[in-house]
């Protein structure tokens, strides 16, 4: 008997290099430090000289497909907002650093932070119709990359990636139903060209127009459709995390227990990871849920938009790193990450073998 | 995203297509063996530099291996320089030849003489025409 379309493979990638909170704003003093304590971050990954989105979604698609224990896959999703090239499909780099090309499908899935779940729907889609047996479907961003010196995004803003084997037999969890909810709600962007996030403001953040909007009209959505009637919990609850505050608000609002976000929230410790922040958590959540346990992940990209998932736990995984990842960081002092992350202006330099 | 930031190298391929013809030994360790002398080689040949013969198959080797000898660079080779120092290593691929490559993850202190590490793809440099060049690192070995 088949257990139906969901997880079979999990994997994860970190950069190993940390900036504290505390560091930003011994530099820039450009909120009262107790809105910096209030979001909750201590600090956050940076992305190291030699990475971008593509080499952590390497890493941790390597890994998923050793999880999983498979060589092939039908189909690559690659979803990230970071990606090296804007026209070049970092998906189909993928295809050859993985080896299970060339008769692959496989795209790049932007839509902000929530490219990864997308992704993750897309894959299970591509398998559920039948169009492949199995599909990897990855999250991966390097924000602190995107963000501004100064911009208070900084704070938070860090690099990972997460990527599952998606098929239609699954080993950790099934994917019992999603729903998802868009609008044209302009509180994040960035432009063809353009280096650096602009964020919306607070005109658009104390109006709750964007992450609870969407975040309730899609898990309102799902729980219609999955007949839970309202309130009912589910036993674990994933969320985008843009910082670890949000979170517990969106969780309450959402009717769920506290208890139902234990160990499931990470960016205290490894900051925002956009498109990878929900799947890193849903990563940490499988390694600790029960068989049969309901685990509901509700994901929000600015722009804007959320996708939200019913997932039944089945098996955990065999260990993901992921905890080993979080607790090996290095933290390095601001100048030393922004020299890491390039976020400073300089000619273009064109260098001989030895700068 | 490409920025200013981002050193470009003069020296480096003129063209994509080398990218493109040496992408499976850059992202998965991709060599050559010699299908008479069984000798393997890595970066791969055309030719067996043993018995001269043309008969080369492809051979993906393994991804892990064990350090054979290492040293610390202080020079910012090109790719390179955001770290002062960085850890060098010649690694003996568990199923193949030695390649010399860069310890990421890792402080020098750290590494030692038959330490177990793993492939694992990362930026090299960004050519003068602006491609992006990937390949291997490694990196100590992690369980999962």
């Amino acid at each position: 008997m088949t257990t139906g379309v969901g997880i079979s493979g999990v994997g994860v990638a970190l950069p190993r290099t940390r900036l504290a909170t505390r560091e930003v704003h011994r530099v820039w003093a450009n909120l009262p430090w107790a809105v910096v304590e209030r979001a909750g971050v201590v600090e956050r990954t940076v992305c190291e000289p030699d990475m971008d989105s593509l080499t952590l979604s390497a890493d941790a698609a390597r890994r998923a497909l050793r999880s999983a224990d498979v060589e092939t896959v039908d189909a690559v999703f690659l979803g990230t907002q970071t990606s090296p090239y804007l026209s070049r499909a970092s998906a189909g780099v993928l295809v050859d650093v993985l080896g299970v090309g060339p008769n692959v499908f496989s795209v790049d899935v932007q839509f902000a932070g929530k490219s990864g779940t997308s992704a993750m729907l897309m894959a299970s889609a591509w398998v559920a119709s039948g169009f492949g047996v199995r599909a990897l479907a990855i999250g991966s961003d390097t924000l602190g990359v995107h963000a501004a010196p100064g911009d208070p995004f900084e704070y938070g803003a860090g690099s990972g990636a997460a990527a599952f084997v998606v098929d239609r037999d699954a080993r950790l969890a099934t994917l019992e139903r999603v729903a998802s909810f868009t609008s044209d709600t302009p509180d994040g962007y960035r432009l063809d060209g353009e280096r650096y996030f602009h964020r919306g403001g607070t005109t658009m953040t104390v109006t709750d127009v964007g992450y609870p909007a969407h975040a309730r009209g899609a898990w309102a959505d799902l729980t219609r459709g999955a007949g839970l009637a309202a309130g009912e919990p589910v036993d674990h609850l994933v969320l985008q995390q843009p910082d670890a505050a949000q979170p517990k608000r969106i969780a309450a609002m959402l009717g769920a227990p506290p208890s139902a976000l234990d160990g499931c929230v990470l960016s205290d410790r490894i900051g925002d990871t956009g498109a990878a922040s929900p799947l890193l958590a849903l990563a940490r959540t499988l390694t600790f849920a029960s068989a049969g346990d309901r685990v509901g992940v509700v994901s929000y990209g600015v722009g804007a938009g959320s996708d939200a998932l019913l997932l039944h736990a089945v098996a955990q995984p065999p260990p993901t790193g992921l905890d080993e990842l979080i607790d090996q960081g290095v933290v390095v002092d601001y100048a030393t990450a922004v020299r890491y992350e390039r976020r400073y202006q300089t000619h273009p330099r064109l260098v001989s073998t030895f700068e | 995203m490409w920025a200013d930031s981002e050193p470009i190298y003069r020296q480096a391929t003129a063209s994509p297509a080398r990218t493109h013809r040496t992408r499976h030994s850059r992202y998965r360790l991709v060599g050559s063996r010699c299908d008479a002398c069984d000798l393997d080689f890595f970066p791969p040949r055309l030719v067996c530099s043993q018995c001269r013969s043309r008969k080369l198959s492809e051979a993906p080797f393994a991804t892990t291996g064990t350090v054979v000898e290492f040293g610390e660079d202080h020079t910012p080779l090109m790719g390179h320089e955001g770290r002062s120092r960085r850890p060098f290593a010649l690694i003996e691929l568990d199923n193949g030849p030695v390649v010399l490559a860069e310890l990421v993850d890792v402080d020098f202190d750290e590494v030692h003489q038959g330490a177990q590490v793993e492939a694992v793809l990362r930026k090299w440099r960004r050519e003068s025409n602006g491609l992006y060049q990937y390949g291997y690192k490694f990196r100590p070995r992690i369980v999962p």
